[in-house]
């Protein structure tokens, strides 16, 4: 066959975006909401108050097994590309850009086919992954989880797992620098209800969706 | 979207400080101006209102008693929320105020004639009248009008939450009540000044705190204290002596501090109403529609909610609850003009309103103490000063008018009374500390405490109490309980009935059970039961307390709505079609499309399900006859992206599913799909659904609908302590699934892969990993509907694109999508049985006809044991079977009609449609296996008519399966 296809990717959350009066752009091969506003404006809203961005693009790899140790143990963000995050007693998640997802993988099939029982499964498709980023970004998120994410309870890349407004999540905190942010990580299918529920939830500290173009501005992370 | 971040209240003055703009509130329709830092209740007294409630049961009058909202005297509606505290309630302009349970108004309630019945009430009325059930029915609705508090409106609660839209809530001002959840090391219940060094005690040395106070303002009794009096030393944590100031100044000074405190959150207006397990505190702030600047608290978001239930678990509490006064006990005790001393020093010194003009104080100080010198600088004249034993009854209707003492009657507008201290012990008790009676103070005071408790202030001691509360004389006039109208009188039939236990008369009487839950009525009621059955207050005991302390609105407790909702990645797909939805657990599926608009009668709308229209017609619904054709001439295509998926990892995957599946799937060769069942060790039926091979480490499950996560469950349960190397992860959200099936199936997908579709290269019950369109897929071909096709599972992004693609490559074929109502009739023609619809919780393989998922040879599985019983059960007879029916009329019954035998029911249908390949009604059904044998007849009820139907093993369409396999 030599017929040559273009395949879209889209988040779960395309639609809503759209409705938003998203501008609509490919980043990181799918179709994400670059701004909503513009960039300049939503970054300096995200530092005052709060925001939220759907980076469901980041690669999300399942790790488990036991005996892996991440390559790096000094720094819990490898090379700025990827990031792991302990959910349990051997059971990881590894959170990679594009760009740095091949490679993240490849270390990881490597281990896989050197220790007994490790097995690393793609799950980019699984979650919707939410950027809850802001100074109030830890009010907005009491009002959805009973999880502990006070300071002590959750440090900056300390790794939660818990109900979110009524559905199961991963909540990873990932500061970008002195400014708080957590990635949400919820099975897709529920991401528009969860979506509409930080929204909602988020209105009293004046949230708002940000595109993935101020999300580049706030700094660094996976 | 964008919420302004910190907006300004609108025309809310906050605390008591700023005098701005006029404040007018509306009680009963009629305006009242009140002044900054009133609360509804000193704004309505100050414009004369003296009545504010009409009792329970008996409609008497009721004033301001407690003025510290501990009483239920001055429940009223406030912007349309009922049984609201008016006296700790802050005024805001526009306020609507009503009163409730009196006809038509507090001054003139026709209701009150219920009092001169009060003799057809004793104690243990209902118990003893309404003893028929009849009877009760007669007369339940009028005393539902006679009795009670508020009532709740129908309507979303108030202003804040009707524009809201409580599905899709990102807009508009958001729901009534949020909810939220903290965690600190330490909470403070009481904003007393107890409480306040407690906080900064304790934010000094490093924690974090939370101060939870249920007044408008910090500073507790200290508020309403004169001028230049308070006495004792006053030395901050940090050093500054605030001894020698006045109370209110102190107060204030306290309460600067302890908002300055980054560490301390405070919550004002705030009622804890319980401790939980887990260290759990129930926090019910009222925030009043966003109208208040929450004075210093750092949560202060403007949440449109009137009130937000806070969730807080805490390492540590500390109780500084204080003490309240307890109501005492003489006749007509709850005379509007009868005052407990805490209600006229706050309406003296917090709202500088004269209580009254000529009062008697009840004091056991001959001067009065500093009650007397404060009513005096509010231009009271003080009548006189008496000790309370001297104090017989209240004279007046409506108001006092005058005491009568054991010395004579007085004259007064206004009868102060000191009442018993109490320590306010509900969140000990909850705590699981425990109350002792202290005979030097004249109270129940807290005794061991949990180590995480800590009670300070009031709570923990108390002044003595001058002497022991007094049990009153046994009349219908005193009352005990002022919440539900519980008299001395009542109290003592009580005990002579035989209920002279605390615990007993507190049920039988209801005493302590009303809205102030006792901090009225238990310690009088304690001295009550200690006289009548000749026993101390310390052998009498104390009632138990549990959560809620004080009532909280339901509301509240269920929170915003919100129910998550599932959507496949095709929903757009879908709703692009205008298909007609239903709820399959918490997914969304399309039940069917519209039909093609040319043929008439078609209605995308209206969910009604096809086959329930009409049980006497062989006419399908046109949605389900035009999907129906699509399938079995052309090619449809269908969403089963709500299957729940499994990936298995491990070399000892094989060995997991032999031993949970009831088939065997470790020989299973690479690229093969078998349909297995999970069974219980009860042989009960508990899912089935698809195992493809894809490595010899590798398998990828498929289950039914909303049975993924039990699935999961069920593999990790059995896999726990084995020792195995596997691995189960939910892939279900992950991935897209899209069945397209049909004579054409393989014309519309083979444009789109290089993948060989052509039987040899890809025969039936195989699997390929394959490019589709650019995507890749896992196809499984298999053959729910019965016709040639392919379950493509491939990553949800991609889910739009490649339907829109499939859709368009199968155009000119004719494709059409079909929804959950069409499956149903193409796999019913194929007899394929639903698990969970065609079977129940008592089903198993052997009697639902489904043998062939168990494998008895193998060595052993979860549930064998019990499936070989039920196999040698089939022989004897004994049992139900399930099995195909086709009618033998035209009649087509609806699912759950009773099959008949014998004149009785004798098992059911469980799913029945018209074929059209049949041209007749066909079906499952579960009947007495002694009528299973192919041909034979049976009787199902159909709209009041027996209808006949006869008995088939074989599958109704194609029943070799040769088109399967083409």
């Amino acid at each position: 066959m030599n017929r040559t296809f273009a395949p879209v990717r889209r988040s779960a959350l395309h639609h809503p975006h759209r409705l938003l009066g998203a501008v609509m752009e490919t980043y990181q091969g799918w179709e994400m909401p670059r701004e909503f506003r513009p960039a300049a404006e939503e970054a300096a809203h995200v530092r005052s108050a709060a925001g939220l961005c759907d980076v469901s693009w980041l690669v999300k790899l399942d790790v488990k097994g036991r005996g892996w140790t991440p390559a790096s143990s000094a720094g819990h963000t490898l090379d700025g590309t990827v990031s792991r995050w302990r959910l349990a007693a051997g059971h990881w998640l590894v959170l990679a850009r594009p760009e740095g997802g091949a490679g993240a993988l490849e270390g990881l099939q490597a281990a896989e086919r050197q220790l007994p029982c490790l097995h690393v499964t793609d799950v980019t498709s699984v979650y919707c992954a939410l950027l809850l980023a802001g100074p109030r970004s830890r009010d907005v998120l009491e009002k959805l989880t009973s999880a502990d994410v006070s300071d002590s309870g959750l440090p900056n890349q300390g790794a939660a797992q818990a109900g979110l407004a009524h559905v199961h999540a991963a909540i990873l905190r990932e500061d970008r620098g002195p400014l708080p942010a957590y990635l949400l990580l919820v099975r897709r299918d529920v991401a528009e209800s969860v979506w509409d529920a930080v929204n909602e939830a988020g209105g009293e500290y004046g949230l708002i969706p940000f595109g993935f173009s101020a999300a580049e501005h706030l700094g660094a992370g996976v | 979207m964008a919420h302004p971040v910190d907006p300004s209240p609108p025309g809310h003055p906050g605390g008591a400080s700023e005098g701005v703009c006029p404040i007018t509130i509306f009680f009963d329709g009629k305006p009242i101006s009140a002044q900054p830092g009133d609360t509804v209740a000193s704004a309505l007294y100050r414009c004369g209102v003296r009545i504010f409630s009409r009792s329970f049961k008996y409609h008497r009058p009721r004033g301001l008693l407690c003025g510290s909202g501990h009483c239920p005297n001055c429940l009223m509606t406030v912007d349309g929320i009922p049984n609201v505290r008016t006296c700790i309630t802050r005024v805001h302009d526009g306020q609507k105020v009503r009163h409730q349970n009196a006809t038509p108004s507090l001054e003139n309630d026709w209701l009150s004639v219920s009092g001169f019945f009060s003799w057809l009430m004793p104690v243990g009325f209902y118990y003893k009248t309404f003893t028929h059930p009849l009877v009760w029915r007669g007369v339940e609705p009028l005393i539902r009008k006679v009795a009670g508090l508020g009532e709740v409106s129908p309507e979303p609660a108030a202003d804040a939450g009707s524009e809201s839209h409580p599905e899709h809530g990102s807009t508009g001002a958001g729901p009534a009540y949020a909810h939220i959840f903290w965690h600190t090391e330490v909470a403070v219940v009481g904003g007393g000044p107890a409480g306040l060094l407690a906080a900064l005690q304790a934010a000094r040395s490093g924690g974090r705190v939370v101060l939870i106070d249920d007044q408008p303002e910090l500073g507790g009794h200290l508020r309403f204290q004169g001028k230049g009096r308070h006495s004792g030393e006053w030395v901050m944590p940090d050093g500054q002596d605030l001894s020698g100031l006045s109370g209110p100044d102190l107060a204030r000074k306290m309460a600067e501090q302890v908002v300055k405190e980054p560490r301390i959150r405070v919550l004002q207006d705030s009622t804890c109403f319980g401790l939980y397990e887990g260290r759990l505190l129930g926090v019910l702030q009222k925030l009043a529609g966003g109208q208040r600047t929450a004075n210093g608290s750092p949560s202060a978001g403007h949440s449109q909610a009137l009130e937000r239930l806070i969730y807080l678990r805490t390492q540590r509490l500390v109780v500084a609850t204080g003490a309240y006064e307890a109501l005492p006990l003489f006749e007509n005790n709850d005379l509007p003009g009868v005052m407990l001393r805490s209600a006229a020093q706050r309406l003296a010194h917090l709202h500088g309103v004269q209580p009254g003009k000529r009062a008697v104080i009840v004091s056991e100080q001959a001067d009065g103490g500093p009650v007397a010198a404060d009513l005096k600088v509010a231009g009271v004249e003080i009548e006189a000063v008496i000790p309370r034993r001297e104090l017989v009854s209240a004279l007046g209707r409506k108001h006092i008018k005058g005491i009568r003492t054991t010395r004579g009657d007085l004259a007064c507008d206004l009868l102060v009374l000191e009442g018993d201290r109490v320590p306010d012990a509900g969140l000990i008790a909850q705590a699981g500390g425990s109350l002792r009676w202290e005979e030097g103070q004249r109270a129940f005071l807290p005794g061991e405490m949990p180590p995480f408790v800590t009670v300070v202030g009031e709570a923990a001691g108390i002044q003595p109490n001058p002497e022991a509360p007094l049990p009153g004389p046994c009349s219908k006039k005193t009352f005990v309980c002022v919440c539900e109208d519980v008299t001395v009188k009542d109290l003592c039939d009580a005990v002579q009935e035989g209920f002279d236990h605390i615990q007993t008369l507190k049920r039988y009487s209801t005493v302590t059970m009303g809205p102030c839950q006792g901090r009225m009525c238990q310690l009088s009621s304690i001295a009550v039961c200690a006289r009548q059955t000749g026993r101390a207050m310390e052998q009498t005991g104390t009632t138990t307390s549990r959560p809620p302390t004080l009532p909280i609105s339901l509301g509240s407790l269920a929170g915003p709505r919100h129910h998550p909702v599932r959507r496949t990645p095709l929903h757009p797909c879908h709703e692009a079609l205008g298909c007609t939805w239903m709820d399959m657990g918490d997914w969304k599926r399309p039940h069917h499309y519209p039909a093609p608009a040319a043929e008439p009668g078609a209605s995308g709308h209206g969910a009604t399900p096809a086959h329930t229209s009409t049980s006497h017609s062989h006419h399908l619904p046109t949605f389900v006859e035009a999907e129906y054709r699509a399938v079995r001439e052309r090619v449809g295509i269908i969403d089963v992206s709500t299957l729940g998926r499994l990936d298995v990892r491990g070399k000892d995957a094989p060995k997991l599913l032999d031993k949970v599946y009831t088939n065997r799937l470790s020989d299973m060769k690479l690229g093969r799909v078998r349909h297995a069942a999970l069974c219980d060790e009860a042989g009960i039926l508990l899912d089935d659904g698809t195992v493809s091979r894809l490595a010899e480490d590798h398998y990828f499950i498929t289950t039914s609908t909303g049975n993924i996560e039990f699935v999961q469950q069920w593999l990790e349960w059995w896999m726990a302590g084995a020792g195995w190397c596997v691995h189960v992860t939910n892939v279900t959200g992950g991935l897209a699934a899209v069945n397209v099936a049909g004579p054409k199936a393989r014309e519309t997908l083979a444009g789109l892969t290089g993948t060989s579709l052509e039987t040899a290269a890809f025969p039936y019950m195989n699997c390929r990993q394959a490019d589709v369109g650019g995507v890749p897929c896992l196809m499984l071909r298999i053959g729910f509907v019965g016709e040639t096709g392919w379950e493509l599972h491939f990553p949800a992004e991609y889910g739009e694109y490649l339907w829109d693609l499939v859709m368009k490559e199968g155009q000119p074929f004719g494709i059409g999508a079909f929804g959950v109502e069409t499956q149903r009739l193409l796999r019913l023609e194929k007899k394929h049985v639903i698990v969970g619809v065609d079977t129940d919780a008592t089903s198993n393989p052997m009697d639902a006809d489904m043998a062939w998922v168990a494998k008895l040879d193998k060595e052993d599985f979860i549930g064998k044991a019990a499936i070989l019983r039920f196999q040698a059960r089939l022989a004897t007879g004994q049992s139900e079977r399930l099995v195909g029916f086709v009618m033998e009329d035209d009649s087509v019954p609806l699912d759950g009609s009773a099959v008949v035998h014998g004149g009785r029911p004798a098992g059911r249908v469980t799913s029945c449609r018209f074929s059209p390949s049949i041209g007749r009604g066909i079906g499952l059904a579960w009947i007495p296996s002694a009528l299973a044998h192919a041909g034979r007849h049976f009787s199902i009820h159909v709209n009041g008519q027996l209808g006949q139907a006869r008995v088939t093993f074989q599958p109704f369409y194609d029943p070799e399966g040769k088109r399967l396999r083409m």
